[in-house]
């Protein structure tokens, strides 16, 4: 209410960075690839480059690694994977996130019908 | 690689400038994650015909560098917190000083329990020695000293 688009922010915030992680459960993604993809889903980010830091602190975090491979076309690629810990992270979430979820639904009165 | 360079290299000053509070290494660290995506999505476009349009466009797509960097920081914030569990130089220092300190404690609380105890059993032995501790150790030698001379001298006229 007094800062626009503060409970959006809110909102994403701790859930954003395991969205980026389902994106690249099953397979390596290329990273301006996973930026882009993400960069289009409004509800869940600003814009592009604030995917960066993000992707920065999974790094650090030990829950995703990146390789470089070669491109056809253009400079190298930087892919991004999960690594074990992030698989258990993701797991993790899940589980929190589903009686989060059902909590607040219940709560607040938005339960699917 | 041609004149939108520029805009390029506007936008990552931006993006440095706004950064200013974050440590160096995670600075460079965003730079170059920005500068590699800037290089790969311009490598997309139809090569030596890329637009300011175009430009303009993936740098639009990041995003204001203010918000970018603002994002950094959030980043840099947790950092704080862990601090106050891992013990600082200072205060390892200050800790050591304690254990020492206890140590020390302990130490001459166990000589001095030990010195107790040695008295009491030193001073118990001789009580379960003699029934009457005290006389007995006073009196025995005082007798022999002054006793026996006295006693020792009268005989001697009656012998004589």
């Amino acid at each position: 209410m007094d800062v626009p688009g503060s409970l959006s922010t809110a909102l994403r915030r701790g859930t954003l960075e395991f969205c980026v992680l389902a994106l690249m459960e099953q397979d390596e993604q290329y990273g301006v690839e996973l930026v882009r993809r993400l960069g289009a889903e409004r509800t869940l980010t600003t814009s592009e480059g604030t995917l960066y830091p993000l992707l920065a602190r999974l790094r650090r975090a030990g829950w995703v690694e990146t390789t470089w491979r070669e491109s056809p076309s253009g400079p190298p690629r930087r892919y991004y994977a999960l690594t074990q810990h992030g698989h258990q992270a993701l797991r993790h979430f899940r589980e929190e996130w589903t009686s989060f979820r059902d909590t607040v639904d219940r709560i607040v009165g938005t339960r699917a019908a | 690689m041609n004149t939108y360079d520029g805009l390029v290299n506007d936008y990552l000053r931006a993006v440095e400038q706004a950064l200013a509070g974050v440590p160096a290494n995670r600075r460079g660290e965003l730079l170059a994650d920005l500068s590699e995506h800037i290089a790969a999505k311009r490598a997309e476009l139809a090569p030596d015909q890329e637009t300011e349009v175009e430009v303009r466009s993936i740098l639009e797509l990041l995003g204001d560098p203010e918000e970018v960097a603002a994002e950094a920081m959030v980043d840099a914030e947790p950092p704080p917190p862990p601090p106050p569990i891992l013990i600082e130089p200072k205060k390892r220092s200050a800790a050591l000083i304690w254990v020492a300190v206890t140590i020390a404690a302990v130490a001459t609380m166990c000589l001095l329990g030990v010195l107790i105890l040695a008295f009491f059993s030193v001073s118990g032995s001789n009580t379960s020695g003699e029934d009457t501790p005290a006389r007995p150790k006073a009196t025995v030698p005082a007798m022999s000293d002054s006793v026996a001379p006295t006693l020792s001298t009268p005989p001697t006229p009656t012998h004589s």
